[in-house]
Formats: C-alpha cells, structure tokens, sequence
C-alpha cells in the first residue's frame, strides 16, 4: 500500500492494516505516527517543559504503542489510547531522579519550544509556559489535560488512574496554584 | 495581561494561545520509530527461541556427560 493510500484511512483501519504486518503495515504506522504528532509532541512539551524531551518520549510513546498494539482493544480512541501511554511516559522520566535534577538546574532557563509561526501572541504562550514549568509537575500535567487537550475530569481522571473527587481536587489546586504563580509573573517588575 | 478573575472559564480563555499554537516538530519522528520497530524485528529475527535455546543447552548438557564419563586422567594424556 502507498504512503498515498494509507493517507485516505481513518486511525482504526491503519490499526487494522498495521496488525496485518508486513510493508503495509509499516507504512501505516508512519502515518499513524505522522498523523498524531503534532498534538502529541505539543501535549509532551507543555508537560514536560521541554520539546527536545518531548521529542524523545515521543519516539519512546510510538515504539511502546507498536509493541502494545495487540492490547489495544478500540474501546477508547486510538488517541485517547496514545494519549494514556503519553502520560505515563512522561510521569516515568520526570520520576527519573536524574533528569529530575537536570530540570531543576534548568528552571528559569531559556524555552526550547519552537512555535510554528501563527500570528497568536507569543509573549502570552511564553508566560504561560514560564508559569507551567513553575508548577508542580501533578500540576501542569492536569491543567494541560483540561485546558490545552480539552479533557472532561472523567477521562482526566481514567487518564491520571485517580478517582474522580481526587482529580476534582488536584484540578482545583493547580488552577489556584496557577493563577498565584501567574500573579507573580505578570506583577513582576520587567 | 490580567484576567477578570480565576474563573475556570477564565483560565481556559487564557490557555486558547496555547490550544491554537503548533510546535515545529525538529525530529522526524516517523522515520525514526520506522527505524526503531525495523531493528526491533530484526533482533526478534535473530533471537533464539526458547525451544531452540532449551535444546541447546541439553546439547550442551550431554556433552558434558558424555565427556565426564571418560577417564579425567584421559585429559591429561598428551
């Protein structure tokens, strides 16, 4: 199958093409990849604070869902399905004490987001990301979750594997979190 | 720059800048996972199965029998 035909298939019929094997599914499995990047590596850097990082989970989030594909029952959406191992993912190297610490050496440090350029307020963007990364990572995953990826809190909490008055919760803190450190930022003298 | 209030409605109006925005992704990442999965089946390829690894080593452990049943001296003959 071309790169071109696979382009006309929706995300379960790839999944279906790409559980078949061989060169197909391959291909199928690029446009799975290509089709999903673009919010998956942008969902990655707000979380993380970085998108070299979020690049390199990326890659990780594509390889485990290749080998886990057999898992993937098509009850959520293939999204959604990416979407959790994502969020593991990124829970998983933020644990890690060492990459922990090379954050922490980095806070304050300059952005490496590239921003496709769109007309929007790239000031605004940069704030709000500098407040993010201020935030505790429970914390920024969430309000990514609700505000960037649209989430309702019961697939945040599916998402997170927290009950629901506990996510409740988590989002209210982060939101009051978030707008105390937004007051600092924005009263900041320049 | 300040919003009206910490509505949550507030909150998401502030965050439709980051909705909107789309990174420019530096890696491609398609030929990369592409190229992941390939080594990946590849060593899968490669890999000894368990049947096979299981036979070898009970090829392995006749051999060693076999050679502890002759003479230990018979080694040393030069």
């Amino acid at each position: 199958m071309s790169p071109h035909r696979v382009s006309f298939l929706d995300d379960d019929e790839l999944v279906e093409t790409v559980r078949g094997g061989g060169e197909e599914g391959q291909e199928a499995y690029k446009e799975l990849v290509k089709r999903h990047q673009a919010w998956l590596v942008r969902y990655l850097a707000y979380v993380l604070g970085s998108q070299a990082e979020a690049e390199d989970v990326a890659q990780e989030v594509y390889v485990k869902a290749w080998q886990k594909l057999a898992t993937f029952r098509g009850e959520s959406s293939f999204q959604t399905w990416l979407r959790s191992i994502a969020t593991r993912l990124a829970y998983n190297r933020r644990r890690d004490r060492s990459t922990r610490a090379r954050y922490e050496e980095e806070a304050g440090a300059e952005l490496d987001l590239v921003f496709r350029p769109d007309g929007g307020d790239v000031d605004a963007r940069e704030v709000l990301i500098v407040v993010l990364s201020a935030l505790p990572y429970p914390y920024r995953e969430i309000l990514v979750l609700r505000h960037v990826e649209e989430l309702e809190v019961s697939e945040i909490a599916r998402a997170l594997d927290v009950g629901l008055s506990a996510a409740k919760m988590r989002l209210k803190r982060a939101r009051e979190a978030f707008w105390d450190r937004y007051t600092e930022v924005t009263d900041a003298p320049p | 720059m300040h919003p009206p209030d910490r509505s949550e409605d507030s909150l998401h109006g502030l965050f439709a800048t980051l909705r909107s925005a789309a990174l420019v992704v530096t890696r491609d990442l398609a030929h990369a996972v592409d190229e992941e999965i390939r080594e990946i089946r590849e060593e899968r390829g490669r890999a000894p199965s368990l049947r096979s690894m299981l036979s070898s080593v009970l090829v392995q452990l006749a051999n060693l029998v076999s050679a502890g049943a002759s003479s230990p001296e018979d080694d040393d003959v030069e």
